[in-house]
């Protein structure tokens, strides 16, 4: 019987182990590994803040659904990349000037007294289904209460990822018209299948599901968005805080002169 | 790490997409193989690589220090392998941490350390007849004592890389590669056994 050394061993198993070839294409993996960056980077970016997390979900199933063909392809999802958060109000708004070349509203703080956070201005970059960039644009996201518990985004408007809004109610303020409306999401792991009675609500349109989360969640969100002076805006939560507040909010918002 | 490889990794800590590519590029093959080792399926080995790749990408502002790159890879790729074959495996799977954590398995992984200053105690562990064979032991360990020995043998880390790759004390990978070799040994003679006993039986049949 032949004696098998510890560099036998060594030997063998790299042997075995360098004969070993992929089915899959070195490329198409790549493309397909980068598929999946964008799905779930949209979670990954802001894993620390559930808020802006929910909204990042909610832009890119909106997005899905509706926006228009754009060049050589269609826009099948945003990914956002985002600089570090700055404590200041103030630095947002100059960012918002230098890099979106507009300026937004972005309250200090709104009546009910809920205080600005944090807040970034992002790159959003929107790709086809086969990743390829079609578009970027800069939005700015700002966090206010404790939690934070509200999120105001705002960006210049672009045809190309003009958004259905959810079924809800309308409300025209100060000639601005007013869109709130709440979903109830659920957030599933990657690969995990939804129930039966989920799949319902789903096609009934009582429910959004949204995959690329840790574990199973289901959560409220409440929004309000209009569009003024060529900026679109969001103010959302999915904490404790009633749509008729939101709304409440957003008109301060556009009170700002 | 080469200077060249610890700027692709900057890079790629700085958000480099194309930088990421280089680095997948330049080992994918490698991390392939490593998950073929361990879940022995290669539909598996496909999922937990592109997994792996993802987790690297979203993950990267966790890795520190850059010329811990291949590691840091390693230990995802791993804990990545573990989960899927956990998830595989039925509620009533052996425990085997419980049998390594006997003192006497530690204090015999000692022996790793003469294995390490010479070529002694192997040789009495492992005798295989054919690649066949050694290719079958392999096989039957639990995949982390085949987590082990790949890392060990294939990726040539030491037992203390190997400790924060499975995220696990250096005693207690010291164990099981001792305990992997011993297996193997039991694995291979039994084998031995068998096919003697066989060719006895047609001998005298």
């Amino acid at each position: 019987m032949a004696r098998t050394s510890e560099e036998q061993l060594k030997r063998f198993i790299n042997t075995e182990l360098d004969s070993i070839t992929p089915d899959m294409d070195e490329e198409r993996r790549l493309l397909e590994i980068h598929k999946k960056l964008n799905k779930r980077s949209n979670f990954m970016k802001f894993r620390k803040n559930k808020f802006a997390v929910a909204l990042t979900a909610i832009l890119v199933i909106t997005v899905l659904g509706t926006v228009t063909a754009v060049a050589a392809g269609k826009i099948t999802g945003l990914i956002s990349e985002n600089d570090k958060n700055t404590q200041s109000i103030v630095e947002l708004r100059e960012l918002s000037k230098t890099q979106m070349k507009a300026s937004p509203k972005l309250p200090d703080s709104f009546k009910n007294g809920m205080a600005f956070a944090n807040g970034n201005l992002s790159k959003v970059k929107g790709v086809d289904e086969n990743n390829n960039q079609m578009m970027t644009y800069s939005e700015a996201y700002a966090e206010y209460g404790e939690n934070p518990q509200v999120t105001l985004t705002a960006h210049v408007h672009m045809d190309e990822i003009s958004e259905e809004n959810e079924p809800g109610q309308k409300e025209v303020y100060q000639g601005v018209e007013l869109n709130s409306s709440q979903v109830q999401y659920l957030f599933l792991p990657e690969g995990q299948e939804p129930s039966e009675k989920d799949k319902k609500l789903q096609d009934e349109g009582k429910l959004a599901i949204s995959y690329g989360s840790d574990q199973e969640e289901r959560v409220l969100f409440k929004s309000v968005t209009w569009s003024e002076n060529g900026i679109d805006y969001l103010l959302f939560s999915s904490d404790n805080v009633e749509l008729n507040s939101l709304t409440a909010m957003a008109k301060e918002v556009i009170d700002i002169k | 790490m080469n200077e060249e490889k610890k700027a692709l990794v900057e890079l790629m800590l700085g958000g480099s997409e194309a930088a990421f590519d280089e680095l997948y590029r330049s080992s994918s093959k490698k991390l392939y193989r490593m998950a073929y080792f361990i879940t022995g399926n290669r539909s598996d080995s496909e999922d937990i690589l592109q997994e792996t790749f993802v987790k690297c990408f979203l993950h990267r502002d966790k890795l520190r220090e850059p010329e811990r790159f291949e590691s840091w890879l390693y230990q995802i790729l791993v804990r990545t392998a573990w989960r899927v074959e956990k998830r595989k495996k039925s509620r009533s799977e052996l425990s085997f941490e419980g049998i390594l954590d006997q003192e006497e398995d530690h204090a015999r992984g000692d022996w790793i350390e003469e294995d390490e200053r010479g070529k002694g105690p192997l040789v009495v562990v492992l005798e295989a007849e054919t690649a066949g064979q050694i290719r079958e032991a392999l096989r039957k360990l639990d995949v982390k004592y085949r987590t082990v020995i790949l890392l060990y043998y294939y990726n040539e880390l030491s037992t203390k890389e190997i400790a924060r790759v499975t995220g696990t004390m250096e005693g207690t990978v010291k164990s099981r590669l001792f305990k992997a070799r011993k297996l193997l040994k039991g694995i291979l003679e039994a084998e031995d056994n068998l096919e003697g006993e066989q060719e006895r039986g047609i001998c005298h049949g």
